[in-house]
């Protein structure tokens, strides 16, 4: 009798530490895959630092081919004002995402963090920041300060998903909007300038027809520049948008007991941001 | 007074954006324009691309709040707008509305309510659109 007892406590204890032997397997690999998805994202948002253009280059572009239009040796003083203010906001959104990525990516490795959120809280009271962006920025940092301040370890690392995805969804709005669109403009904006240049140039040319090939010729080679840079930016534009996407779906599923689809589409964002990333790559040689 | 959003500023900059590209294809398949009119031409259709610049940048770091209806209206006539200027038959007609649409947009990167309705009015007769 005793020993049958024995023998039951024991296949209990076996079964009781089978299943918590296989939730913490299972809570590992999600934690994996989290860290996978985290890591993806922090890589692939950092394709800001490399960007083919900015506001400000745009502007210091524009202004450089009016004097050449104008037939001026001396570059004239050139007003960016609103356009280093633009980069400086994307700037500030980007490091404010990719801080919480990072912070995200070292919780679920299980390490502690350790952004300094400080420095760039200090920018926003010297940037004209829409209401609405500012607070989503200052929700996601304050997210931030309390991952480092409070301890966040892996058990509070579904709290932290949870409650930094509405800020993280409107920065990531906010950064891909200015990018994917309002940059989009600004440099279709100068490609069509370009051409309303070469159309005047070749308008105006006295030359032979050799000479007006070559005008034509050059045409191309800076309007085939401009496709590849308008392609660069509408691909990590995609790449926010992915990562908006994969984000969503954790914050979405990540209470959920089914682990092994959470982990499938954990996977498929990661990627598709390694996708983009790739092509992104290729489109900057 | 109610502001214009991010996303009205893009889809405006983007009408200019349509609105020079437009005009610049004209200028392109019309190789025998009248020199005068043809600098005219090449010269509005710098001034909208910088306008449609301008905007885009504005977009990047204007404040939010409720957009002016007059600009939501404009987004909409968007297409007519640039498909008026398609098929124009005459250049100055095409300048005129340039130059209407000049307006609009310096009312709205002014930030004057009552001057973005009365130039969206303007604009839309000269493009012989009811808003």
């Amino acid at each position: 009798m005793h020993k049958t007892l024995n023998s039951h406590v024991r296949a209990i204890l076996y079964l009781a530490t089978t299943i918590s032997l296989l939730s913490v397997f299972a809570g590992c690999a999600n934690l994996e895959k989290i860290n996978d998805f985290a890591s993806n994202a922090e890589n692939g948002a950092a394709g800001f630092e490399t960007l083919p253009v900015t506001f400000q280059s745009l502007c210091a572009d524009n202004c450089r081919e009016k004097d050449i239009d104008s037939g001026k040796l001396n570059p004239s003083k050139c007003d960016c004002t609103g356009e280093h203010l633009a980069d400086s906001v994307d700037f500030l959104f980007y490091k404010t995402i990719n801080g919480y990525l990072a912070g995200l990516e070292q919780l679920s490795a299980g390490k502690a963090t350790s952004y300094n959120f400080d420095s760039l809280n200090d920018q926003l009271t010297n940037l004209k920041v829409p209401p609405a962006q500012a607070g989503a920025y200052t929700k996601l940092g304050s997210i931030l300060t309390k991952a480092i301040t409070d301890g966040y370890r892996r058990n509070k690392l579904k709290t932290y998903i949870k409650e930094a995805n509405e800020p993280l969804q409107i920065l990531l709005h906010y950064l891909r909007s200015n990018i994917g669109t309002s940059l989009m403009i600004k440099l279709s904006v100068n490609k069509s300038k370009l051409e309303n240049d070469y159309l005047d140039l070749l308008k105006n040319s006295r030359g032979n027809d050799f000479e007006k090939r070559k005008i034509i010729e050059e045409f191309y080679a800076k309007e085939a520049d401009f496709e590849n840079r308008l392609a660069e930016l509408k691909a990590y534009s995609a790449l926010l948008q992915t990562i908006a996407q994969g984000h969503q779906q954790l914050t979405d599923n990540v209470d959920k007991p089914d682990k092994k689809s959470l982990e499938t589409m954990l996977s498929q964002y990661a990627s598709n941001i390694k996708d983009i990333r790739s092509q992104i790559q290729i489109l900057e040689k | 007074m109610d502001q214009i959003t991010s996303d009205q500023l893009n889809a405006l900059s983007l009408q200019f954006l349509a609105m020079g590209n437009a005009l610049l294809d004209f200028r392109a398949n019309n190789p025998g324009i009248d020199p005068t009119e043809d600098n005219a031409l090449e010269q509005t259709i710098n001034e909208l691309l910088d306008k449609a610049g301008q905007l885009a940048t504005m977009s990047a770091i204007a404040s939010g709040q409720e957009a002016a209806s007059a600009v939501a209206s404009l987004s909409q006539v968007k297409d007519q707008i640039t498909q008026t200027i398609q098929h124009l038959a005459g250049v100055q007609k095409a300048i005129d509305i340039a130059a209407a649409a000049l307006k609009v947009v310096v009312a709205v990167i002014s930030m004057k309510p009552g001057d973005i309705v009365n130039s969206a009015g303007g604009l839309a007769t000269t493009c012989g659109i009811h808003l």
